[in-house]
């Protein structure tokens, strides 16, 4: 049909009567807008128009394009009678991420403010923290992304920015595996704030342990700069230092524990303390001592038991009840309002009771091995002419009965060294160097004697040649300083 | 070192396994009978057998006579309650290189081990 026929046909529509087709494309180029004005004939609306249109502005058509201008061509022949615009957008460059450290150990999985507002959070178990133990892994470095290049309308590519590397300072406290993981060659306290990571070898609280710091349960040293509040507890395997004082609180170490200005319990507080204890004051305290005990100034209303020796040599013990296996040196003993002031001397109930249990248990063995002996005596006989079955009930007893051996050589061994490290520390004797007050109650052996008067040192109290308590005055000082001595 | 105990009661095993750990050996491997041995020494090729008498489906005997074919080196040390002179022979004919007989103290075990190990 040749265009004067097409006109006659439809009369009013000729090329001078058909609208153009524009494109607008925005200034940074990431948008072209076909624009569709109302009554387009739909016949000449083509997607190839459409495309050739856009095209003609230098806009990429590629097929994703196609497929858009399809779809919008499928909306404008539906409502021709208004005017429509077709949009092609160019994408955006999506930029890289940074690389960052992904934390794996548990001790810092708990997020501070979720737990305020969760109930029944236990806030004395809010541990700020992290102790880790060698080989424990504590984050991981994730790599950097590259991003994804974008482009505009014209197909002009954007480039993405591609994300940086996290640089973390370690020393020879971490090793980063291949995986990127950052793994402790030591144990210790994680100090990491965002630029460094490493591995303390000490726990140092610059303030209190309160609710702020939460518990505290590591496997090495701890120095509190402040003090232990009430109902908190601290404990390690190796030593503790309180700066401050000790309120109600736990105090467990494995190795020493020294409370610079004292510990005040108020009979809630306790310790458990591997080696040496050293106080300014002990009040109110129950617990265990492994090693030595020394306090500066009292031991008062204390339920104590110490592996070692006491020196209160500047201060006094009083109203408290005291298992003392080594040497006690105290200035003052008991109280002169009489208060009930008990101690024990040469003596550790736990001590003795591990020795105990070990007796037990090789009577036990003994006992076990004479069975074994009556029945391979009673199989004896079968060696030569038994059975099989006998040969190998006897074979079988023979070797449960060596296994048997074994064990009491080893368990004699320890007792030995347990019995001679319990003869090493007894000493079952007690210095005053100036006053004992009526009220104080000495057990030695059993036997407990009660003070029925005030005396006035230098007192020597021991065992005497009849197994019984002896108090003696010391004549010079000389004397007295020989017997208390320094003890190691 | 590698080395299989081939034994019917799983007691005996354990004493067996016991001595050569204490020993230091402990790529140990165990059988219950003769057919589980061959199957057991095909697989893992072990340098020591410590091999019972009499077992079930196969007894120690007739694994020694098959195992020998074609493993002439391994040491094989019979741990038996098998004590007659005949059967002794029969059993260093058929390739033992020693004896023990039931019941042994856990030191004679460990010494004839080390020395069929040293000796080899």
């Amino acid at each position: 049909m040749s265009t004067l026929d097409s006109n006659l046909e439809h009369p009013g529509v000729g090329p001078d009567s058909i609208p153009e087709l524009v494109v607008h494309t925005s200034s940074d180029k990431m948008e072209a807008v076909l624009e569709i004005p109302a009554g387009y004939p739909g016949l000449m609306l083509t997607e190839d128009l459409c495309s050739i249109t856009f095209q003609e502005r230098g806009i990429l058509i590629g097929i994703e394009e196609q497929t858009h201008i399809h779809e919008c061509l499928v909306q404008v022949r539906a409502t021709p009678q208004q005017s429509h615009r077709i949009a092609i957008r160019g994408k955006n460059p999506i930029h890289g991420t940074d690389g960052f450290a992904e934390l794996i150990h548990d001790g810092f999985s708990r997020d501070e403010r979720h737990e305020a507002e969760v109930e029944g959070t236990d806030h004395y178990e809010r541990n700020q923290f992290v102790s880790v133990k060698p080989g424990q892994p504590i984050l991981r470095i994730v790599p950097p992304t590259s991003g994804e290049d974008g482009r505009n309308v014209e197909g002009k590519s954007l480039a993405a920015r591609a994300g940086k590397e996290l640089t973390l300072r370690m020393d020879d406290s971490v090793l980063v595996d291949a995986s990127g993981s950052c793994i402790a060659q030591i144990a210790g306290i994680v100090d990491y704030d965002g630029e460094r990571l490493r591995i303390v070898s000490k726990l140092e609280v610059p303030g209190n342990v309160d609710f702020k710091t939460g518990n505290i349960e590591v496997d090495c040293d701890v120095e509190i700069a402040g003090s232990v509040r009430d109902l908190f507890s601290v404990v390690t395997s190796k030593s503790i230092t309180v700066r401050g004082c000790v309120e109600a609180a736990t105090i467990h170490a494995g190795e020493n524990f020294t409370a610079c200005k004292g510990m005040a319990a108020r009979q809630k507080g306790q310790i458990q303390v591997g080696r040496n204890v050293n106080a300014a004051i002990l009040n109110n305290v129950s617990g265990r001592v492994g090693g030595n005990l020394v306090v500066n100034k009292e031991l008062v209303n204390c339920t104590l038991e110490v592996g070692g020796s006491i020196d209160v040599s500047a201060g006094a013990v009083l109203a408290s009840s005291i298992h003392a296996l080594g040497k006690v040196v105290t200035a003052e003993l008991g109280s002169a309002s009489e208060l009930s002031t008990k101690l024990f001397l040469g003596s550790s109930p736990k001590f003795e009771s591990v020795i105990a249990l070990g007796e037990n248990h090789l009577a036990a063995l003994a006992k076990k091995m004479e069975k074994c002996d009556r029945d391979l005596e009673a199989l004896g006989i079968a060696q030569k002419r038994g059975t099989a079955d006998q040969r190998e009930a006897i074979t079988e007893m023979m070797f449960a009965k060596s296994s048997i051996d074994e064990e009491i050589q080893l368990y004699e061994s320890k007792m030995h060294q347990l019995r001679a490290l319990y003869n090493s520390k007894k000493d079952a004797r007690v210095i005053v160097k100036k006053m004992m007050y009526a009220g104080t109650e000495l057990t030695v052996n059993g036997v407990t004697t009660k003070i029925s008067e005030n005396r006035k040192g230098p007192l020597l109290i021991g065992i005497g040649s009849d197994k019984k308590l002896e108090i003696k005055e010391m004549a010079s000082d000389a004397h007295l300083a020989a017997e208390s001595g320094s003890e190691s | 070192m590698k080395v299989l105990i081939v034994d019917d009661s799983r007691t005996m095993r354990n004493i067996q396994k016991g001595v050569l750990k204490k020993l230091g050996y402990t790529d140990i491997i165990e059988a219950v009978d003769g057919v589980d041995a061959l199957s057991k020494a095909q697989a893992n090729t072990p340098d020591l057998i410590l091999l019972d008498w009499n077992m079930p489906n196969m007894d120690g005997l007739t694994f020694l006579k098959t195992f020998r074919k074609n493993n002439g080196s391994t040491v094989v040390i019979m741990v038996t309650t098998e004590a007659e002179k005949t059967r002794v022979v029969e059993a260093i004919k058929a390739g033992v290189n020693n004896y023990l007989i039931k019941p042994f103290a856990p030191e004679s075990l460990a010494e004839i081990i080390n020395k069929m190990l040293q000796t080899t």
